[in-house]
């Protein structure tokens, strides 16, 4: 099976790390035409945190990238963030107090969005954000490229991290004779209640661990 | 035209021209609309725009008259001409006596001497180093533009191209969108048809892709449509019975 040429952008993630007065970051493609997936995180916190956002659907990065803003949440554990409880919860576990959503936009395509996360409230100065705009918009190109280069992969051989999920997602469908739409929520939903992640359910259905028909 | 009333045309001119970008954004009002403000803010008889088409052959794009429409398509044959200099150069292009232009563009003077314009003004439609075109100015009566009207012109210049390329970026990403997606959901179906297979079939995920490509193969159909065939009875959305 024929893996991706280049290596996963992890560049992209430590370059914002560097360059910010954050601590983490991870970047994540939310939706047609891409997967909803993080596509790079500087470390496991970063994609922690995101997964969270991905898994649960709400998040300041959702809010970003369906308003084509950035979303800058200064203080997680104060504000408006009663509108993200679990990511609240799980940031507060992980020593992070703020968290900053970039969306990332070439043209027509909303590409997905940049989510660094700081362990200080109140972390970016307006200078911080204009450069993490500038920088979001970088990234934003160079997935797009890259996305572009592997057009021509042989369909049902691509390395996607989401494809796990898509095939536990079909699993569930001829289980339970639903819709694939139906069958994610519930492999959502029984993430949700038992405090796994979406992936983590998706791999237990795969290797027979878990079985909804029983 | 007094240089009061000429300011707050020019200013009326700038935000109309912004409202178009931001608003339904349509290139050719643009366009249009650029070269008619030019030509009156400026005291041009016409104005007219050359941009290269796809395959790298220059066009007149937006032209306010079947006159300027000729003078430009002239510049194109005899692949001559004030127009054609400020795209090549990148530099801007003043003539004001018709023996300037003989001298400069013979063959150019020849065919478009009968079209009577006095002074021509081109300026090359540029964002640092990329030369997208030209706007080009044409007028009838004596005296050309001043430095200043030249510097103003070079304003309204700078927003067709900033319109052309934000329009451009938009296109080309649309159709990089559309492929995209068309590759994203050939290849969740896929995955998920894998998924129904292995379940049904109590085998594992390359196995189920061997099923699946076996089939695309017997019956000559593509991969994705047996994988959505086979996705949709699963599901139960089959339209005929299993």
């Amino acid at each position: 099976m024929p893996t991706r040429e280049s290596p996963p952008p992890r560049t992209l993630c430590a370059g914002f790390v560097s360059a910010l007065p954050i601590g983490h970051a991870a970047i994540s493609t939310l939706g047609d035409p891409f997967d909803v997936e993080t596509v790079c995180a500087s470390d496991a916190v970063a994609a922690g945190l995101d997964e969270v956002q991905l898994d649960t659907g709400v998040g300041p990065c959702w809010r970003a990238y369906s308003s084509r803003s950035p979303v800058l949440v200064r203080d997680l554990h104060h504000e408006d963030s009663s509108d993200w409880p679990m990511l609240t919860a799980a940031a507060a576990a992980e020593g992070v107090a703020s968290t900053y959503a970039f969306p990332m936009v070439v043209g027509a395509v909303g590409v997905g969005v940049v989510d660094l996360y700081a362990e200080h409230r109140d972390a970016l100065s307006v200078r911080d954000v204009a450069r993490a705009l500038a920088m979001a918009d970088a990234a934003a190109r160079h997935i797009l490229r890259e996305a572009m280069d592997h057009l021509d992969v042989e369909p049902g051989t691509g390395s996607s991290s989401r494809r796990f999920v898509h095939q536990a997602t079909g699993m569930v469908c001829a289980q339970l004779r639903v819709t694939p739409e139906d069958a994610l929520l519930i492999i959502r939903a029984h993430a949700f209640a038992t405090g796994r992640s979406v992936r983590e359910v998706a791999e237990a259905l795969i290797a027979r661990e878990l079985d909804f028909s029983e | 035209m007094s240089r009061a009333s000429r300011e707050k045309d020019l200013v009326d001119t700038f935000v109309e021209l912004a409202d178009t970008m931001v608003g339904g954004y349509d290139i050719v009002e643009l366009l249009y609309r650029l070269v008619s403000r030019s030509a009156d803010i400026f005291g041009a008889a016409d104005a007219g725009i050359l941009l290269p088409a796809a395959d790298g052959t220059l066009e007149v794009v937006a032209s306010t008259s079947e006159r300027s429409q000729l003078i430009g398509l002239l510049q194109l044959g005899a692949d001559q001409g004030p127009c054609l200099d400020a795209y090549r150069t990148g530099e801007s292009v003043t003539v004001d006596d018709i023996e300037a232009i003989r001298r400069r563009w013979p063959r150019f003077a020849q065919d478009a001497g009968h079209l009577g314009y006095r002074w021509m003004h081109a300026m090359p439609l540029r964002l640092r180093d990329e030369i997208i075109g030209s706007l080009n100015l044409f007028g009838d009566a004596p005296g050309a533009l001043s430095a200043e009207d030249a510097t103003a012109a070079r304003g309204l210049a700078d927003i067709a191209t900033i319109g052309i390329l934000h329009e451009r970026a938009f296109r080309e990403s649309d159709v990089a969108r559309k492929q995209l997606q068309h590759a994203l959901d050939s290849r969740v179906i896929i995955e998920q048809a894998k998924g129904v297979l292995a379940h049904t079939h109590k085998i594992d995920m390359d196995q189920a892709f061997h099923v699946l490509r076996g089939q695309a193969r017997s019956s000559r159909r593509p991969l994705s449509d047996i994988a959505r065939e086979i996705v949709d009875d699963a599901s139960g959305r089959a339209e005929r019975p299993l």
